[in-house]
């Protein structure tokens, strides 16, 4: 599901290292930056919501799925009945109250899929929901993940063109290539290990020449 | 002189101890001859009312106010109650005393109940005069009438309502108002429990008029209905170690499910597609 390509995971790593350089900056004017975001009076309490960066929840898109399912606006903002009278003990409740809940949303978007499954569509920061080990150099080290658990990488990676948009790509620049006359000897490569070839080759790639199976 | 002097010093002590909060229950006093008292809750020797009547923990007159354990199981005897007034209601007629709902403005026959009028306004007003709303004195200032029976967060994301709006907002709200000729009214540029709930029982004000309009699917006896959503016991469990927590620091219930409104009492407009909501909320997105 999390359909980030290679560029956009080299643009990750450059937008990772500059914010560590950003953050020492960041830090030196963290009083006058805190001072100014915790001042209530910037923004209002509605517009504060929308503060959670790594979760968007586009309210028009789901008017009409609303609207069909019969679900109010206080399905997920909840307008229960409340007997408690601390003012702190009920904002926390209310805060418990008002989060989303992953199943719910995944229940359409990613399970049946009823609904479109682009995690970024709701998840504006995918470093905050992708596992830790995709935090650094992740696309050189999966391969062995993905071998180990394939099921694993397909509950967010729900379409199968997110790995062949690379490996079956021919129009990379470090596209790996055989060497001259390697058509020749290559039967005994496949042979010994048919799953190196298919890293890059799919079986249609080797029936368009082996018709009939003979040669 | 000196005995004296202890006696009113042990009298002023004695007294201290026994200081009672503001709203208590008279202590000492003869039970009228229409109230019959149950046997489990003893009276003094001249047959009134005292501590030992209402609370069983032992020696509660000596020990003052504020080290009473009010969650002891025994703190009302019998107890625990659900309710305070459960306790009340074991010497206390229940339908004598019960609180009214002060909504309920019409009799069995549709006719006005005027005196309730009065919880709220000075004066009863005329249904069939011709009003602006400030004609109207109240006991207390309109946003604050309510609180004199109902919580100020009376239900969930209600606190964090009552807030001034901003122009875009405003602009939206009177709109609104003109376009479907209902009222949506403010105090000031701010939203309060009377902008989004209507008071009057139907059949009190003109329901052709602007004032009059609000949705009421059903009798206020029974109120606003819901229905449990299919997920929500997936929320829910979701929730109960944290809901749990903050619990056990009140002594109130924590009422939360993830639920649809199926009937809809005194609204202004209907919430449960949203068109309350979406007078004031706006998306870009």
């Amino acid at each position: 599901m999390i359909e980030l390509r290679v560029g956009q995971m080299n643009k990750l790593k450059l937008i990772r290292c500059t914010s560590v350089l950003m953050l020492f900056l960041m830090m030196s004017l963290a009083g006058n930056a805190s001072d100014t975001n915790s001042n209530p009076q910037d923004k209002s309490w509605w517009q504060k919501r929308h503060d959670r960066a790594d979760i968007f929840y586009p309210h028009n898109a789901h008017m009409d799925v609303m609207k069909q399912e019969g679900d109010p606006c206080l399905l997920c903002h909840s307008f229960n009945r409340n007997k408690v009278v601390n003012a702190e003990l009920v904002k926390s409740i209310t805060t418990i109250s008002n989060e989303p809940l992953e199943a719910i949303c995944h229940d359409c978007h990613v399970d049946k899929q009823k609904a479109p499954y682009e995690c970024e569509l709701c998840h504006n920061d995918p470093t905050v929901i992708w596992p830790e080990n995709h935090n650094f150099d992740y696309i050189d080290q999966h391969a062995e993940d993905s071998r180990l658990d394939n099921g694993e990488c397909q509950t967010c990676h729900l379409k199968l063109s997110f790995c062949t948009d690379c490996h079956f790509r021919r129009d990379r620049s470090k596209q790996r290539q055989h060497q001259l006359g390697y058509i020749n000897t290559h039967g005994i490569d496949s042979r010994m290990n048919a799953y190196s070839c298919s890293r890059c080759h799919n079986a249609g790639y080797c029936a368009d020449c082996h018709r009939g199976g003979s040669r | 002189m000196m005995i004296l002097f202890l006696c009113l010093l042990f009298a002023t002590v004695s007294h201290a101890e026994i200081k009672l909060p503001p709203l208590h229950h008279v202590v000492d006093v003869d039970v009228p001859d229409s109230m019959m008292i149950a046997e489990k809750f003893p009276l003094n020797k001249k047959g009134q009312i005292d501590c030992k009547t209402c609370h069983g923990i032992k020696n509660i007159e000596k020990i003052s106010f504020d080290e009473v354990d009010k969650d002891a199981v025994n703190f009302f005897r019998q107890g625990p109650y659900p309710k305070l007034t459960d306790f009340c209601y074991q010497c206390h007629d229940r339908d004598i005393n019960k609180r009214e709902n002060i909504h309920q403005l019409l009799d069995d026959k549709g006719e006005l109940k005027k005196q309730k009028c009065k919880y709220c306004h000075v004066e009863t007003p005329d249904p069939g005069n011709k009003y602006v709303r400030e004609d109207f004195e109240f006991r207390l200032p309109p946003q604050k009438l309510c609180l004199g029976c109902h919580l100020k967060t009376p239900h969930l994301n209600a606190n964090n309502h009552l807030l001034e709006v901003d122009d875009d907002m405003l602009e939206r709200i009177k709109k609104y108002e003109l376009e479907h000729q209902v009222n949506l009214p403010l105090n000031g540029k701010s939203i309060t429990c009377i902008s989004c709930h209507a008071v009057h029982e139907k059949g009190v004000l003109d329901v052709h008029k602007a004032a009059g309009k609000l949705v009421q699917d059903r009798s206020l006896d029974l109120g606003i209905g819901y229905e449990k959503h299919a997920w929500n016991s997936v929320v829910m469990e979701d929730k109960e170690s944290r809901l749990k927590q903050l619990a056990g620091l009140s002594d109130k219930e924590i009422d939360l499910s993830y639920q649809r409104i199926k009937y809809e009492v005194l609204l202004r407009l209907p919430a449960k597609d949203g068109t309350l909501c979406l007078v004031c909320h706006k998306f870009d997105l």
